[in-house]
């Protein structure tokens, strides 16, 4: 039975070690999600649009970061620019679509530790045995998370003030706020956002 | 003098005890697991994560009754755009962990004779609770399900020793049915193990 006991241990141990280490960088959390209305985008001849000159944040604080804000704008230009989209200016000119990006970041906390732990010592050398041991400190921990959202939305439903409307394509890149987060990573994700969104290409 | 070699031969003979009448058998198993049929489209690789431990009553010397109980764990991950349903994209890492923990009853036949090595089959039948869990970037998803499971099964009990443990080896195919969630589980199992025969 004693042998049976030390095998049953063996096999946990080597099992525990073999459970996967899948996130190892946070890169690896970034995401880009897009919604679309495949229809409406189909169905509708859109070539013009317009963009704010600014990005709305939306933050409990209003301690965003906003020195990335002219290099979302200028990426989001560039790749509907690159789909046939021409920019107007919406006081000269009514717009087939109206562009808006924003940033939401979020603060999160997680807790940790063990308030109930079992631990196990090696019953052979005296003076240690199993047992229930005193828990360990808790602690808490946070991270921020931040998304951008780009919506792209017919301009012609919001004329015939259609409340059943809805937004033809919304972009969410969502990913932790981190400090070796460069302007190449944010280009590189709106450019996803527009590279899985191929029926958005007017040419 | 010949009768006292005769008696002096039974006692060193019967003093051995090598074949002790097995009644109850206890196995630890460290299970191997190769997704087949529909599992196979959540992940083709094998999974080398998975013990199960279970007893069996010997009932006659050539049928048991028993159950066992036991986790396997297979995992899938992947980089890349993911469909997951019309007008909805999204691309990322995508990690998922099957989480399976059977609970079963079986009955085995034996070949061969008690003490040497035995040759089996059986079927195992009853419940596999199955998590799902399914993590893209920060976001996650948990579903857990209950699946009726009926699992065939071949092995072999080789004992090694004086005290009755032995080897035990076998394969198994587990069919777990689909029942709130869209798939079956379908894997073929390889049990290497070490039980104790009492």
């Amino acid at each position: 039975m004693k042998n049976l006991i030390l095998i049953l241990l063996a096999i946990s141990g080597l099992l525990y070690g073999c459970y996967y280490d899948d996130v190892t960088t946070a890169d690896q959390l970034d995401v880009v999600a897009t919604s679309y209305n495949l229809e409406a985008i189909e169905s509708g001849n859109f070539i013009t649009y317009s963009i704010p000159d600014s990005i709305l944040h939306h933050d409990a604080n209003n301690d965003s970061d906003h020195q990335f804000d002219q290099i979302i704008l200028d990426e989001i230009k560039q790749n509907l620019d690159d789909y046939g989209y021409t920019e107007v200016n919406p006081s000269l000119t009514t717009p087939d679509l109206i562009v808006l990006p924003e940033v939401l970041t979020n603060e999160q906390y997680e807790w940790g530790g063990c308030w109930d732990c079992w631990y196990w010592w090696d019953p052979w050398y005296p003076g240690w045995g199993w047992g229930y041991y005193p828990p360990t400190p808790g602690y808490v921990y946070s991270y921020e998370t931040g998304s951008i959202i780009i919506t792209i939305i017919d301009q012609n439903a919001i004329q015939e003030q259609d409340e059943n409307s809805k937004a033809l394509w919304v972009s969410v890149i969502n990913g932790v706020l981190r400090q070796n987060l460069t302007k190449a990573r944010i280009n590189e994700l709106i450019d996803q956002a527009f590279v899985q969104s191929p029926y958005l290409d007017q040419n | 003098m010949k009768l006292k070699s005769i008696i002096l031969a039974l006692v060193l003979i019967t003093s051995f005890n090598v074949a002790r009448s097995q009644e109850s058998l206890f196995i630890a198993n460290w299970s191997i697991a190769i997704p087949v049929a529909e599992l196979v489209d959540y992940t083709d690789q094998p999974s080398f994560g998975g013990f199960n431990i279970g007893g069996r009553k010997f009932i006659y010397d050539f049928v048991s009754f028993g159950g066992y109980a036991g986790w396997q764990l297979y995992h899938d991950k992947s980089t890349g755009l993911h469909a997951v349903k019309d007008g909805l994209d999204i691309w990322g890492r995508k990690i998922r962990h099957l989480n399976i923990y059977p609970i079963m009853a079986n009955v085995h036949i034996y070949g061969g004779q008690d003490g040497g090595v035995r040759p089996y089959f059986g079927i195992n039948t009853g419940v596999s609770i199955v998590n799902e869990n399914i993590q893209i970037g920060l976001w996650e998803v948990s579903e857990t399900t209950g699946n009726y499971t009926l699992s065939p099964e071949i092995g072999v009990y080789i004992p090694v020793g004086l005290r009755g443990g032995g080897l035990n080896l076998s394969a198994r195919y587990d069919q777990a049915f689909q029942s709130s969630n869209d798939y079956q589980i379908q894997s073929f199992i390889i049990n290497i193990g070490y039980g104790v025969g009492y």
